[in-house]
């Protein structure tokens, strides 16, 4: 709610600024009014007005309202304030004063004089604005000329309803979940909830809040895995603008969950399931899947599966140990709400890329076991729709069980362990000369500083001494090279 | 070595499932080892991260000095609308002061 107050405080702000607004754009007339160029002459935008002095009165009020509103714009020359108000003041014997001057002007000296009295133009009283109609837009003071800020801010006050509406929905869902899976959780793990900054292992009990669409919860404490790390991720219902792109893309709210494994809790192994498309990509883009798994997505329907899904395996007898019957019976009825299952003991998420190249090193890996779930409702859920993720949660217990059973045959393990070997190698080799070039940097460096250091050296009988074992050991390291070239010759020989 | 820093143990108290109903409960004070939570570093994942809010934001901030130096009113109004569009779509662990400050 505080966040919905935040978005008030402009929005008034906003209204406030209106008026003070409405004097600063002097170019927005709307009117096709046949207003005179603007001159250098302060006046002119009020040349060629028709002759209607009783139509001045209505012009009045808003040139009067207009300067007390804006007292600092006196000094702006677009606006005639000032001298509207000095104008206003003699009103009425301004008129009769002007029929006296043209009176007094001789025909003859002064030319176009009588055309001046036809037009009613005279230099001496600019103010005379004969018909409501031709006041410029920004000083009539009705609803027509105010119609791009209504606009505007109408728009912004739906924005506003909508985030306030998206972010109470977001949040209702995330309680529901949160409630029909805590008994399972607490059940399981000992610490339910945790956001890192407490000192001690506290379960807070509840969800952490990343964004007005994304919840954390953090649980630990059981045998076989470190951790897992569930993430409700909606879809954007508190940006306007997301939720118009979703009628054109219907989005689906998503439950990803991350086990993250100790080392002895599982084999050596990877292993995908899931949706034909999803498998499609996640082949190309995580790291480990491509390394490890070459072969395209095998259709599922080979273990009883439904035909969406697919499998992406390092080798069979992994994808054997996984589809139990259970497994299979999970998967099976609740297939619609899988979107992808990935267990590996070499993730390290997507596919790096550097633009010097490749990593010197290989990413850091991590035995985990990644469940991607899709809310039922595509974008329309309701808090009952997250009680039919609960057997998917049960599904994820039990995997975690599963992997720390599953243990791959003699064969299969050397099989995976030469897959991995196979594969560090290849790496080293495409890494092989970046890393000679960052050697080769380092033994220079090394050089360098040990010459400063020899250089820095005040006491000379020292800086031979030290000049003196550095050369000692250079040449060792010439004859050790020498002698190694000469027992390679020999071996080849 | 990183997960040993974040474990803490805690203790639990077990309740055994009970095979009979006549036999006796059997509790047993167990210690865990619990991992803390640790927010994932942006700087190791830059492409899981949503960048709307921080795009938005310098949309925003662009075209409000546009609307201030060109004087065209249509530009300010889009930069608030970037600045609100950059508010919903913040973090949560973003300072309040400085999205304040992308509305002005």
């Amino acid at each position: 709610m505080q966040r919905a107050y935040l978005l008030l405080i402009p929005a008034l702000l906003l209204l406030l600024a209106l008026p003070v607004s409405r004097g600063r754009y002097n170019d927005d007339f709307d009117d096709g009014e046949d207003l005179a160029d603007f001159d250098d002459n302060d006046f002119a935008e009020f040349e060629d007005m028709n002759d209607d002095p009783a139509a001045e009165a209505e012009t009045a009020p808003p040139p009067r309202a207009s300067p007390s509103s804006q007292p600092e714009e006196d000094e702006d020359e677009d606006e005639a304030t000032v001298e509207l108000e000095d104008g206003l003041d003699g009103f009425e014997d301004s008129e009769t004063q002007d029929q006296d001057m043209y009176s007094k002007y001789d025909q003859e000296e002064f030319e176009g004089i009588g055309d001046m009295e036809k037009t009613g133009h005279s230099m001496k009283d600019p103010l005379i604005i004969h018909t409501v109609s031709q006041v410029p837009a920004h000083l009539q003071n009705s609803w027509e000329s105010y119609y791009m800020e209504i606009l505007m801010v109408t728009g912004l006050l739906a924005y506003i309803m909508n985030y306030i509406i998206g972010k109470n929905k977001n949040s209702r869902l995330a309680q529901a979940w949160f409630n029909s899976h805590r008994e399972l959780l607490e059940s399981n793990f000992a610490l339910v909830g945790d956001d890192g900054t407490s000192k001690e292992a506290v379960s807070t009990g509840k969800l952490n809040q990343e964004n007005e669409h994304i919840y954390n919860l953090w649980c630990s404490g059981r045998l076989c895995c470190e951790g897992m790390l569930i993430q409700l991720k909606f879809v954007k219902r508190q940006d306007l603008l997301n939720v118009l792109a979703r009628m054109m893309r219907p989005a689906c709210d998503q439950v990803q969950i991350k086990v993250t494994l100790n080392e002895e809790d599982m084999d050596t192994f990877v292993f995908a399931l899931g949706t034909k498309k999803v498998m499609a990509r996640h082949q190309k883009e995580l790291q480990d899947l491509s390394e490890f798994c070459g072969d395209k997505p095998k259709s599922g329907a080979k273990y009883g599966l439904p035909d969406s899904l697919a499998i992406l395996s390092e080798m069979g007898e992994v994808t054997d140990g996984m589809m139990d019957n259970k497994m299979v019976h999970y998967i099976t009825n609740h297939a619609e709400k899988i979107e992808s299952i990935h267990f590996s003991d070499q993730f390290s998420g997507p596919k790096v890329m550097q633009e010097e190249g490749q990593p010197l090193k290989l990413p850091d890996t991590k035995k985990t076991l990644l469940f991607t779930f899709i809310v039922p409702g595509m974008g329309n859920t309701s808090p009952k729709d997250m009680d039919a993720l609960l057997p998917l949660m049960n599904m994820v217990i039990y995997s975690i069980d599963k992997v720390k059973k599953l243990r791959l045959n003699r064969e299969g393990k050397l099989k995976a362990d030469r897959n991995r070997a196979r594969v560090e190698e290849n790496f080293l080799k495409q890494t092989h000369a970046q890393r000679q070039e960052a050697a080769q940097t380092r033994r220079e460096e090394k050089k360098r500083a040990e010459k400063e250091r020899i250089m820095n050296e005040e006491d000379p009988e020292r800086q031979r001494r030290l000049e003196e074992a550095s050369q000692r050991r250079e040449q060792k390291k010439i004859e050790k090279k020498q002698m190694k070239m000469k027992q390679i010759k020999v071996k080849a020989m | 070595m990183k997960s040993i820093i974040h474990r803490q143990p805690k203790l639990c108290r077990v309740e055994d499932k009970r095979v009979n109903m006549t036999e006796p409960i059997q509790v047993f004070n167990v210690c865990l080892w619990c991992c803390r939570y640790k927010p994932p570093s942006t700087e190791s994942n830059p492409t899981l991260e949503d960048p709307t809010p921080d795009y938005m934001n310098l949309l925003g901030m662009i075209f409000s000095m546009c609307g201030l130096m060109l004087k065209l009113k249509w530009c300010a109004w889009i930069a608030v609308y970037c600045s609100f569009i950059s508010f919903a779509n913040s973090r949560s662990s973003e300072d309040t002061k400085q999205m304040m400050s992308s509305f002005m």
